[in-house]
């Protein structure tokens, strides 16, 4: 009996208990926006009683809607822009209420400025405006560009939403957002951490969320840090504006800010990689991702902090303005954070090659086959971004050889004239012999194998395997196993960031790879590498070098070669791919034609060939092995 | 005994002005004496006259009809339509509220005079009395600065003002269908909101003839309903 009472009463409690509640206007009072001579606000009147006037009037109000009192804004500001943009910004309409905020907030028209009491003085002078210098003045600076858009119908789509039935923050009656779609302006604290009229409390941006749904920010890092001590780092002093502590109360504020961020368009607070370093720099996150010390210590790096070098997030094959890969030899390469990171979907969680990691989720990519992918599974995917059918592509541009920034690239045989020289694309799906990038390569390992130098797992610089990572037969490798920090985890001891950010290695390679000093003329003789197995510790990571290689194992006179002559592992192999089994693919600042004109490797049987070429000044004449 | 009494009452009133209640009153009519709404002067009449441009003691013999309320002795407008305030956030739009033109409304009284269409001396009833002259009667018109014409940009009139309403827009729940109140300082008109809810045509002390609301603590009356 009692339960059925306490059941119709919650009946009619309910309704009352979800209403929306109405905004209290009396809660303006000593808030910014009470002007009165008495009130607390610093901005106030010289000898206005009524809070009202300042905005509304009983009688004979322009425009009538809302009773406002004051005239409206007429200067043109510039609006907001963006390239990812569905809904359409136009000038404001007159019955956008914006206008009404805009009235003070444009910096054009003084606070005291009535059309009831005619010219109200304050105590900041007669006729005060907001100055340039205020936030509240938004249309200094950059005019409304830099602001997030308002006077607008939002374009519901996969990452956006209308704000659910109930919220707070709501449209108004024509479908179209406006300023006060996010803030009250009667009600200063709702948020009592923020202020700033919000609608709602804002915490881990409660209120951004209301419309934006972005991809994968339920499981991101950048929502909830791993590290929660690290969270907290991230303070006033860190950059936090909003009154809250932490990345994750910050939300999307520790990254955006809806008005006068540094970037306007996506409303970044700074440019590019600055906001990244607000904490990849060992301030916030920790030193295990201090991401700044790699590009600005580093002698080779993915250049982010080249300017102007602009990652625009509408790039895409069919992207009339930002096309990638790049279709015009003119187009300046460009590299961002964002071009292989997606900061609102990344996490932490580790992955097998070719998958890819955590920190790499959520980033559009390119297949092996060529076509766009608006979400990478595989690492290499990511690369072929850039790496793979750009036509601007910098070794084109490399007619000596000598690297422009990233190192000598050693001429290789099948790149003379060869217009996909570069691709790795084609390189690692197209060609017959490859490292397993894309493709398991199948060959047969240990003693009596085709690839007996093959290890069980790629070891450390000190030898001991690395955790979690197998290889054989089958197995895929990714391109950052090569290509990575040399001073990171990915080295299994060091704590410094994973990931081909920089390194002091040329080609941005993990570990040393040693090329030869080209001779003078190709075939000729130069001294070469004099051996030590850190200059080979690339390849030592896989294939045991003195264990299997330096005994013969697969080739009878590599010995002979490393050891003896001086020769690089690079001097005959392309450690991508090539159209030569074996991954023969000489280098041709080293390696020349031998007296007949002849250069060619050929394969003759299961460990078996004849090399025709003059290297170290010896001429090779279909010599077998 | 009586002196304990005393005591009693001297401790009550003490703390009833130390905790700052102060019982409001209804202003006198005997306010309006030399407000802008004392227009003996204006029109040069006589002193007797003060109350019959609006209102008329007696209407006598064959007198024209005229509204029945508050004796009313002023000429009513003709005007059909003021409008209607309307606004995506006004949540009596689409209740009861109506267009004041052609009505006999409490507010219409005051348009008689505020709309500027009829004279200010206009009357169903002539004010008797030479000192009346030499202002013929119906030549002066509501200066346009007290001219209130378009409804549609004024505070909402005429629309029943209970509690349903009071929630959805957060204001203070009326205590009667006859005032905000509870007391008639702030009236309402059968459940309605009027001009006369905010003003009070004979408070001389107020500048604009605003009611004695009970509570002013913001320096504004606005606050007083928009809780």
């Amino acid at each position: 009996m009692r339960a059925r009472f306490l059941f119709v009463f919650l009946l009619l409690v309910a309704p009352v208990a979800t209403a929306q509640p109405a905004d209290r206007k009396s809660q303006l009072l000593n808030s910014r926006h009470d002007f009165r001579a008495t009130s607390r606000a610093p901005t106030r009147a010289v000898d206005t009683a009524d809070a009202c006037v300042f905005c509304h009037t009983p009688h004979n109000a322009n425009p009538a809607e809302r009773l406002w009192n004051r005239p409206l804004p007429a200067q043109p500001f510039p609006v907001y822009s963006s390239s990812t943009l569905a809904a359409s910004i136009g000038p404001m309409t007159a019955e956008d209420a914006s206008k009404l905020c805009l009235s003070c907030h444009d910096g054009t028209i003084a606070l005291g400025e009535t059309i009831s009491s005619g010219m109200l003085e304050f105590v900041q002078g007669r006729g005060y405006t907001l100055p340039p210098e205020s936030a509240a003045n938004l249309a200094a600076g950059q005019g409304f560009s830099d602001d997030h858009p308002y006077a607008f119908v939002p374009v519901p789509g996969p990452e956006i939403q209308m704000p659910p039935p109930g919220d707070a923050v709501r449209l108004d009656a024509r479908g179209r957002l406006q300023c006060t779609s996010c803030h009250e302006p009667h009600e200063e604290w709702r948020d009592p951490a923020v202020g700033k009229f919000l609608v709602k409390p804002n915490p881990a941006s409660a209120l951004c969320l209301s419309c934006h749904r972005t991809a994968g920010w339920l499981h991101s890092s950048h929502r909830t840090p791993p590290d929660p001590v690290a969270n907290l780092r991230y303070t006033e002093a860190q950059g936090a504006h909003t009154g809250y502590l932490g990345v994750s109360n910050n939300g999307c504020e520790s990254c955006h800010r809806p008005h006068a961020p540094q970037v306007g368009q996506r409303l970044l607070k700074f440019p590019e990689e600055q906001v990244c370093y607000t904490c990849h720099d060992g301030s916030v996150a920790t030193t295990a991702r201090n991401i700044r010390a790699e590009f600005q210590s580093k002698l080779y790096t993915h250049p982010v902090s080249v300017t102007p070098s602009v990652h625009d997030a509408a790039e895409a094959p069919a992207s009339a303005r930002h096309p990638l890969p790049e279709t015009s030899l003119a187009t300046p390469r460009h590299v961002e954070c964002a071009d292989c990171h997606n900061p609102h979907a990344a996490t932490a969680t580790e992955a097998q090659p070719p998958n890819v990691s955590g920190s790499l989720t959520g980033v559009r990519g390119y297949s092996s086959s060529g076509d766009h992918l608006s979400r990478s599974a595989n690492e290499f995917e990511i690369c072929f971004k850039c790496h793979a059918d750009s036509v601007n592509k910098p070794q084109r541009n490399d007619a000596t050889g000598s690297g422009i920034g990233y190192g000598r690239n050693p001429l290789r045989q099948h790149d003379l004239g060869n217009p996909e020289a570069f691709n790795t694309r084609i390189e690692f799906h197209m060609l017959l012999s490859y490292h397993p990038v894309t493709r398991p390569r199948n060959l047969s390992i240990g003693p009596g194998g085709e690839v007996p130098s093959l290890r069980s797992a790629p070891v450390t610089p000190a030898g001991a395997p690395l955790p979690r990572r197998t290889l054989s037969p089958t197995s895929y490798i990714y391109c950052t196993d090569c290509h990575n920090n040399d001073t990171g985890r990915n080295l299994g001891t060091l704590s410094g960031p994973t990931g081909p950010h920089g390194s002091n290695q040329p080609h941005l390679l993990e570990r040393a790879n040693a090329l030869e000093p080209p001779p003078a003329y190709p075939g000729e003789f130069t001294p070469g590498v004099s051996y030590a197995l850190e200059e080979y510790a690339l390849c030592n990571k896989c294939h045991d070098v003195e264990g299997s290689v330096l005994r013969d194992q697969s080739f009878p006179e590599h010995r002979k070669h490393i050891r003896d002559q001086n020769a690089a592992c690079s001097t005959c192999h392309d450690p991508h791919a090539s159209s030569t089994p074996m991954l023969i693919n000489f280098d041709l600042s080293v390696v020349g034609p031998n007296s007949l004109g002849a250069l060619e490797y050929r394969r003759t049987g299961f460990r078996q060939g004849t090399c025709s070429l003059r290297c170290h000044g010896k001429d090779h004449i279909r010599t077998p092995y | 005994m009586r002196k304990w009494t005393l005591f009693l009452y001297i401790v009550l009133a003490v703390s009833l002005a130390a905790s700052g209640v102060q019982a409001q009153q209804r202003v006198p009519k005997t306010a309006i004496v030399n407000s802008s709404h004392d227009l003996r002067s204006t029109f040069n009449a006589a002193s007797f006259t003060l109350c019959t441009f609006c209102h008329v003691a007696h209407k006598p013999g064959d007198a024209p009809e005229g509204p029945g309320p508050l004796l009313w002795n002023h000429t009513l407008s003709s005007v059909a339509s003021y409008g209607i305030y309307s606004s995506d956030s006004f949540d009596a739009l689409n209740t009861d509220i109506t267009d004041l033109g052609g009505q006999t409304t409490v507010s219409n009284l005051c348009l008689s005079c505020h709309d500027g269409t009829v004279a200010v001396n206009s009357f169903y009833e002539p004010v008797l009395g030479a000192n009346f002259q030499p202002i013929p009667e119906g030549t002066t018109f509501m200066p346009s600065s007290a001219r209130i014409r378009d409804l549609s940009k004024s505070h909402p009139v005429n629309f029943t003002y209970d509690s349903n309403l009071a929630n959805a827009a957060a204001l203070r729940v009326p205590a009667s269908t006859s005032s905000v109140d509870g007391n008639g300082l702030v009236p309402l008109f059968n459940g309605k909101m009027q001009c006369a809810t905010c003003h009070d045509p004979h408070n001389g002390n107020s500048g604009i003839f605003a009611r004695p609301f009970p509570t002013q603590t913001s320096g504004t009356f606005c606050t007083y309903c928009h809780i």
